[in-house]
């Protein structure tokens, strides 16, 4: 195996990894949220997406 | 500038991220939290802070500021109260259980103070002899409310008392003849 492919794939594990961390912790802790923290979130979650899109837009993908 | 303009979106849904872990930090982990745990019969119930939150989403949906359980006369019923403090900063409150029937006192449970240090836990306990509620006539069914009121928080749960049925007589068993075999 290639080592570029082979650091793909563990940059791959490490951030779905990330991924499911973060995920299981929000899932944890959202009940707790009061209703201006979640509106907060919502509206942090959608600026993320967007920026991201626009970022991976810019970049040419 | 270049590297930074190309970026820039980049950046920015990073500070998102950085924003949402904060929200969840400082509104959903930071603060204190109460955790109650009643058993009736055989089965614990666990009641967590959360659900005082959103009462209007969890079961029973139709008591929207309390939570409800349901016991026989004559019940045991174990109350076990935890308090965790998120909180950089020691915590210290009273925590007081009682009884209450038609907006008057009628029991006291529990009163004592309780003293949580930083990111600690404190639990105390309780039990409650149903039989030794004031107000009861046999055979009917009541209702009270424990309310557990620790500094500006109030948990409300509705207890509903039912009297145990009349045990069951055993009857004889019916012997019935074996229908004469055909030849």
């Amino acid at each position: 195996m290639e080592p570029k492919i082979r650091t793909y794939i563990i940059l791959g594990i490490g951030i779905a990894s990330c991924i499911a961390g973060v995920v299981y912790l929000a899932s944890e802790y959202v009940k707790y949220l009061s209703e201006p923290g979640r509106l907060g979130c919502l509206l942090l979650v959608v600026g993320l997406f967007a920026f991201l899109g626009r970022h991976f837009e810019k970049i040419g993908w | 500038m270049a590297v930074k303009r190309r970026y820039l979106f980049l950046y920015l849904a990073i500070a998102c991220f950085a924003g949402l872990v904060a929200v969840f930090i400082v509104d959903a982990y930071l603060g204190v939290y109460d955790t109650i745990y009643v058993t009736t019969g055989e089965y614990e119930q666990k009641i967590e802070a959360a659900y005082w939150q959103q009462p209007e989403r969890a079961w029973p949906t139709q008591y929207e500021n309390a939570w409800s359980i349901g016991a026989t006369v004559g019940d045991h019923i174990p109350f076990r109260y935890e308090i965790e403090n998120h909180q950089f900063s020691a915590y210290s409150t009273t925590v007081q259980a009682s009884v209450w029937k038609e907006n008057e006192k009628v029991a006291d449970l529990f009163s004592g103070d309780v003293s949580i240090g930083r990111f600690g836990k404190a639990t105390v306990t309780w039990s409650l002899a149903t039989e030794e509620l004031p107000g009861l006539t046999p055979g009917w069914p009541a209702q009270f409310t424990i309310k557990i009121n620790l500094e500006d928080i109030e948990r409300k749960i509705i207890l509903d008392l039912n009297y145990p049925e009349a045990p069951l007589t055993p009857q004889p068993p019916k012997i019935v003849p074996e229908p004469e075999l055909q030849r």
